[in-house]
C-alpha cells in the first residue's frame, strides 16, 4: 500500500481541525439541547 | 444524456420552467380558472406520459453491486442523507406556517387566483413582490389550484432542493469520482440554511435549483466544447432569470466570460459574437414573461429591484459597509456567528463548514485544467458576495449559487482518493458531524401535532390553530380574530402595524414600509387613505417584537395618536382591530 505523503497528513490534519473548530463554533452551545431533545424523544422529561 | 440523473434532472427542470411559463400565459389572458388550470395539467400529464412510455427506465447499472462496493462511511452518508430527505418531505406535506410565505409567496398567488390573472394594479401597489420574476410564483398557484399550499410547499421547496442536489451531484460527477459528487451534494443538502428554506413555499430554491441547472451544463460545455449544450445551459439561466433578478448577474458575467474566452482561443469575432449573443437571447426571451409584465404594469422592467430595500431595511441587518467587512461577512455567512462566537442577529440560517472541506484537499494543478471556466465562476462568486454583502439583506439564503458553485468547484479540484477511501478515518468522522448536524436541523421540526396530523388525527385548521394561528407567544393573527375578520364588510382592507401574514387572512391584510414613517401623522394617515385602508390592526406582542428590539429603531406613530385616530373595533387576547377615523384628519 503506498505510504501517505507528509502532505496529505497535512490536509487531512486541516479537514480535522475545520470540522472540530465548525462543530464546537456552531454545535457547542446547542450539544445540550440536542441531548435533552433526543431524551424527551425517548420519552424522558425533566 | 449520460445517465438516470442528468436525465431526470434536466427534463423535470425543463418541465417546470415550461409548465411555469404555460401558466404565466394564462395569467396574462385572465384566465386562472381553477378548470383552465387543471385541464391544462391535465394535458401536459398526457404529453409526460406519452414521453416518458420512450424513455427507457431500467437501471443501467447494478444498485446492488454498487452499494456492496461502497465503504461503510459512505454508506452511512447516503443513508443519513435519505433519512433527512424524508424528513423534510414529511415536513412539506404539513400546512404552511413559514412566515415569509404566509406572508408574501403564498398571499401574491392566492391573489392572482383570486383576480384570476396577473396583470392587476392594486396587487402592484399592495404588494411590490407581486412583481417579482413570476416562474415560482406561477408553480405557486399550479399547487394551489390542483391542490392546495401544501402542494406549492412541496414543489417550491421540497421537489426544488430534491433537483438542487441531484444539479450539484451532475455536476461534480462528470469530472470526480461518484462517491465525492453525492458527498458534496449531501453536504450541500443538509446546509442549515437549506433546512427551512426545503420546509417553505419560498422562492430561493427554485431559483438555486435552475441557476445549479445552468450552471452544470455550461461545465458540460465546457469539457465538450459543443454549441448546443451552451444553448441548452442558457434556457435554464432564462428560467432563473424568470425566478429570481439576482441570475441576471450570471448572464453578465458569462456572456462577457465566454466572449472573452472564444477570443482568447483564436474563435474568430463574428462566430464568437454570433453565439454570445444567442446564448444571451435564450437566456433573456425565456426570462422575459416577467420583465414584459412589469414593462406593462409599472414602466419599470426590473421593478422593484431598484426601488429601495423593503421592510429590512432600518431593521438592524445592513451591517457591512466596506470591503475590508468581507472576512467578518464571511465568517457570520458560515457560522451565524461574530467572531469567535458572539451572538449575531441573522433572518437566516447559517450556511456550516461540512460544505467547506474539500478546500484543504485543493490541488492547483487539478485546477489549473478548467482555469477559464474556474475564472468566469470566481468573478459570479466574488461579485454576488459582494452584492449581498453590501445589500439590506446579508443572508447566507442570497448566496447559494455562489455556494453551490464553491462546492462544485472545491470536489472537483480535491485529491481526495486516499483520504476519503475505504477505511478512511475522515470519511466516518465528516458521517458522524453529518448525523449530529441532520439530528440537530430535524428535531425542533418534530412534534406530535405533525404527527397527528400526517396520520390524519389532526384537522388541519386544528393544526394551524396549534401551530401558528393561537400558539403562545405567537404573533399571528389568532383564530377568534380571523373568525372576525372573515366577518367584516368585503370591501375591508386592513393595514398590519406588525407581521402582516396574510394569506389565511381573509381579507387583504398588509403591511407597508410608513408604518414606521417619523413622527407626523397627518402624513401617515394621508397615506392609509391613498391606499384605501379602512382598519388597523396590531397584537401587543408584534408591536413589542419591533419596538423591543435593540438591532432596531422603529416608532409606531399612529400609536402615539390613538385615542385621536382610531375607534376601537375589536379585541381578542392581546390583538387589536380598530377603524382608521378619517374625518378627524379631515375636520383638521
Amino acid at each position: 500500500m503506498k505510504k501517505a505523503s507528509f502532505s496529505e497528513i497535512l490536509r487531512v490534519i486541516i479537514t480535522f481541525a475545520w470540522l472540530l473548530y465548525g462543530f464546537v463554533v456552531l454545535y457547542s452551545v446547542s450539544v445540550f439541547k440536542t441531548m435533552r431533545s433526543i431524551l424527551w424523544l425517548m420519552g424522558v422529561d425533566f | 444524456m449520460e445517465g438516470h440523473a442528468e436525465a431526470f434532472l434536466y427534463s423535470t427542470a425543463l418541465g417546470l420552467g415550461l409548465i411555469a411559463q404555460l401558466v404565466m400565459l394564462l395569467g396574462f389572458v385572465g384566465l386562472f380558472y381553477h378548470n383552465v388550470i387543471l385541464s391544462l395539467s391535465l394535458i401536459l400529464l398526457i404529453v409526460a406520459a406519452f414521453c416518458i412510455c420512450k424513455v427507457c427506465l431500467k437501471p443501467k447499472t447494478d444498485l446492488k453491486a454498487q452499494w456492496l462496493r461502497q465503504p461503510l462511511w459512505f454508506k452511512a452518508v447516503i443513508v443519513i442523507t435519505l433519512l433527512y430527505i424524508i424528513i423534510q418531505l414529511l415536513n412539506c406535506m404539513t400546512p404552511v406556517t413559514n412566515g415569509d410565505s404566509i406572508a408574501w409567496y403564498l398571499s401574491v398567488p392566492k391573489h392572482f387566483l383570486e383576480n384570476h390573472g396577473i396583470l392587476n394594479r392594486q396587487l402592484v401597489e399592495d404588494y411590490s413582490s407581486s412583481n417579482l420574476p413570476q416562474n415560482l410564483y406561477m408553480l405557486s398557484v399550479l399547487g394551489m389550484t390542483l391542490r392546495s399550499e401544501i402542494l406549492s410547499q412541496l414543489i417550491l421547496g421540497w421537489l426544488m432542493s430534491i433537483l438542487a442536489l441531484l444539479a450539484i451531484y451532475v455536476a461534480i460527477k462528470s469530472f470526480t469520482s461518484r462517491r465525492v459528487a453525492f458527498l458534496a451534494a449531501a453536504l450541500f443538502y443538509t446546509m442549515p440554511t437549506l433546512s427551512w428554506l426545503i420546509y417553505s413555499a419560498k422562492m430561493d430554491l427554485g431559483y438555486v435549483m435552475f441557476e445549479l441547472c445552468f450552471w452544470s451544463l455550461l461545465l458540460k460545455w465546457f469539457l465538450a466544447k459543443e454549441d448546443s449544450i451552451l444553448y441548452i445551459s442558457a434556457i435554464f439561466l432564462g428560467l432563473a432569470i424568470g425566478s429570481k433578478y439576482h441570475s441576471l448577474l450570471a448572464l453578465a458575467v458569462v456572456s462577457i466570460g465566454i466572449f472573452i474566452y472564444f477570443l482568447a482561443n483564436r474563435l474568430g469575432f463574428q462566430k464568437a459574437f454570433t453565439t454570445t449573443f444567442i446564448f444571451g437571447i435564450i437566456s433573456l426571451t425565456l426570462g422575459s414573461p416577467s420583465l414584459i409584465k412589469n414593462l406593462y404594469l409599472t414602466g419599470d422592467p426590473f421593478y422593484p429591484m431598484f426601488k429601495g430595500g423593503g421592510f429590512v431595511k432600518g431593521e438592524g441587518f445592513d451591517l457591512y459597509k466596506s470591503v475590508f467587512d468581507l472576512p467578518e461577512f464571511i465568517y457570520a455567512m458560515v457560522f451565524g456567528k461574530q467572531f469567535v462566537m458572539a451572538p449575531l442577529y441573522m433572518a437566516d440560517e447559517p450556511l456550516g463548514f461540512l460544505p467547506f472541506i474539500f478546500f484543504p484537499f485543493l490541488s492547483i494543478r487539478e485546477l489549473r485544467k478548467y482555469k477559464a471556466i474556474i475564472t468566469i465562476a470566481s468573478v459570479f462568486i466574488i461579485l454576488i458576495v459582494l452584492a449581498v454583502m453590501f445589500s439590506v439583506w446579508p443572508f447566507p439564503r442570497h448566496i447559494l449559487p455562489a455556494v453551490g458553485l464553491l462546492i462544485i468547484f472545491s470536489a472537483v479540484g480535491a485529491r481526495t482518493r486516499s483520504s476519503l477511501s475505504s477505511r478512511s478515518l475522515l470519511g466516518f468522522a465528516i458521517a458522524l458531524v453529518l448525523l449530529y448536524q441532520v439530528f440537530y436541523l430535524a428535531i425542533p421540526y418534530y412534534s406530535r401535532d405533525k404527527v397527528d396530523y400526517l396520520i390524519g388525527k389532526m384537522s388541519k385548521s386544528e393544526y394551524l390553530s396549534n401551530n401558528i394561528f393561537d400558539k403562545p407567544g405567537g404573533t399571528h393573527i389568532n383564530s377568534k380574530m380571523l373568525s372576525y375578520v372573515a366577518s367584516m364588510p368585503k370591501d375591508t382592507r386592513i393595514l398590519a402595524l406588525d407581521d402582516g401574514n396574510g394569506y389565511y387572512v381573509s381579507r387583504p391584510f398588509l403591511k407597508k414600509g410608513y408604518v414606521y414613517d417619523g413622527t407626523d401623522i397627518d402624513s401617515f394617515v394621508s397615506k392609509c387613505k391613498q391606499d384605501s385602508f379602512s382598519h388597523i390592526y396590531f397584537s401587543d406582542a408584534g408591536i413589542a417584537k419591533y419596538t423591543g428590539n435593540k438591532n432596531m429603531d422603529l416608532e409606531y406613530v399612529i400609536l402615539a395618536h390613538k385615542d385621536e385616530y382610531l375607534e376601537h373595533q375589536y379585541s381578542y387576547g392581546d390583538q387589536h382591530v380598530y377603524r382608521i377615523r378619517y374625518e378627524v384628519a379631515s375636520n383638521e
